[in-house]
């Protein structure tokens, strides 16, 4: 079994409103694959069903286990890694405190975990030069970056992210860009990241679907694909 | 005013401001933390009080009648929170008129159970005479409590593991899930504290007064209007809360009675409500949790 994540005619919504129709994914080992579509396609929607976050109906394959049906906090324990639109943090709690809500929640992975947690830490060191800091304080960029190491720091088998540079100046995108390449190249970090930004998709990932009105309707390898097929495929 | 009526005075705004944060306490917790305004918070005290009555007429001595009060409270806010309370989370006037409901139900129970009354727990420790004055040894202790409890509910927050799921659980539900937090766990141990809590105040105030179906009566209208006043924070918002509404009581009773007390403390409650709207906690800390 050499993937992380298959999905299979996965469709979800909202309020009984289906908004994805039969959607079918993976994501390798050691892969960056990207979701790409224009506004209100589904995107979101496609990874909030895959943390649990929606109700659903299909298959959700995760490390080679069924995972459609398990609730969401179960889903991030066997190791899904989370970083919603928004950054999601806990804005009133330190940076400290917001690390360490993914930190315990990884804990039984933590023993084995160690040098990753300072791989993490080196990528991110503003989590430990900035732990005390209120994290509704800091800039957009930096709160991203707090989001990802958050989701990180539990060592999931697949980081999920939901456009990760929205928002953020150009030098933050490039240093979050450059981190998670890192990751994959360095410790095999599979990721699944919904990007509107062509030149984040062009820099990271190595495969990507196109989705329009809640179906795959394309999927292409990113490194014999040109920037304007991208751009393209973003205007679909 | 000599330095002994200083001190009676001192003692009895002691006395005051801890039965306003023990009765709010609990309620305190589960508004803060969950949203939800817990209609039958008088009767989980009154069950609080009931537990500590009945154990105690069996025999036990009063920390361990106590501690079955407390245990009786929490076990029944465990039951409430598993078979009802959490169908209705996000659900604010459905709950309060659900836990309303249950209230209701628990009084007329206890009333059908065990009559109009229970046989009256005498108050322990005695008391100390100071000048003219006599002094409670068991209010001292009252005192203590209400001060040390917003300290612990403080230290749990902010140095657990529970604290810091339950804080991440309250400011983005969502995303806590979505980090591996089992919300539903958090908001069921938080109910349970909130119910643990209303039993520790009925169980401390069972040797001080009547045990009867109705006596959460006594606790919920303090209990809300401290709540009110300060939030669902108990260190930024029920402390100061019950510290400013206590002074007023204590001085309007001090000067005119027990009625004019009662009075202005439903007073400071209105302008307090008019300058901070959004209650003490949020003025003090910006925050309704830590």
């Amino acid at each position: 079994m050499d993937d992380v994540l298959r999905l299979r005619k996965l469709h979800a919504g909202y309020g009984g409103g289906a908004v994805l129709q039969g959607v079918d994914l993976r994501v390798g080992r050691a892969e960056i694959v990207a979701v790409l579509g224009r506004n209100g396609m589904g995107k979101t929607t496609l990874l909030k069903a895959v943390m649990g976050l929606l109700p659903c109906t299909g298959e959700i394959l995760f490390l080679g286990q069924e995972i459609a049906k398990l609730p969401s906090h179960v889903r991030a324990r066997r190791g899904l890694g989370y970083v919603p639109q928004g950054r999601g943090l806990f804005p009133s709690m330190t940076v400290a405190d917001n690390i360490a809500a993914g930190l315990s929640i990884g804990a039984i992975r933590r023993s084995r975990g160690d040098t990753f947690k300072g791989a993490i830490e080196d990528l991110f060191p503003i989590i430990t030069k900035r732990k005390s800091q209120i994290a509704g304080t800091m800039s957009g960029g930096e709160q991203q970056q707090v989001a990802i190491a958050r989701a990180l720091i539990g060592k999931p088998s697949l980081l999920v992210l939901d456009e990760p540079s929205e928002g953020i100046q150009p030098s933050i995108v490039q240093r979050i860009s450059e981190a998670i390449r890192q990751l994959n190249e360095d410790h095999g970090q599979a990721v699944l990241i919904v990007e509107q930004n062509i030149e984040v998709i062009a820099a990271l990932a190595q495969r990507c679907y196109v989705v329009e009105n809640g179906r795959v309707v394309d999927e292409m390898r990113v490194d014999r694909t040109s920037v304007k097929s991208l751009q393209e495929a973003l205007s679909v | 005013m000599t330095q002994v009526e200083l001190i009676a005075l001192a003692y009895q705004f002691g006395l005051a401001v801890a039965f306003l944060i023990l009765s709010a306490a609990g309620l305190a917790v589960i508004f803060g933390m969950m949203g939800i305004v817990n209609m039958a918070h008088g009767e989980l005290i009154m069950i609080g009080a009931y537990g500590t009555s009945i154990a105690n007429r069996h025999g036990l001595p009063l920390v361990l009648a106590a501690l079955c009060g407390v245990l009786a409270s929490t076990a029944t806010g465990v039951l409430l929170e598993r078979t009802v309370i959490r169908r209705f989370y996000d659900r604010p006037s459905e709950s309060l008129v659900m836990t309303w409901a249950i209230g209701l139900f628990i009084s007329q129970a206890a009333l059908i159970v065990f009559g109009p009354s229970l046989p009256s727990i005498s108050s322990p420790l005695g008391s100390v005479a100071f000048g003219g004055f006599s002094l409670s040894i068991y209010g001292l202790l009252l005192i203590a409590f209400g001060l040390a409890v917003p300290v612990a509910i403080y230290l749990l927050l902010s140095t657990t593991t529970f604290g810091l799921h339950a804080r991440a659980t309250m400011q983005n539900v969502e995303v806590a899930r979505a980090i591996g937090i089992n919300s539903g766990s958090v908001y069921s141990a938080t109910f349970a504290l909130g119910a643990g809590l209303a039993g520790l105040a009925g169980a401390l105030y069972a040797p001080t007064m009547s045990a009867v179906p109705n006596m959460g009566g006594s606790f919920i209208v303090q209990a809300f209007v401290t709540v009110v006043t300060g939030g669902g924070n108990l260190v930024y918002g029920t402390l100061p809360a019950a510290a400013g509404l206590g002074l007023v009581q204590t001085a309007l009773t001090a000067v005119f009675g027990n009625l004019v007390g009662v009075l202005g403390l439903l007073a400071a409650v209105i302008v307090s409500a008019k300058l901070f709207p959004n209650g003490l906690a949020h003025r003090l800390s910006g925050k309704r949790f830590s």
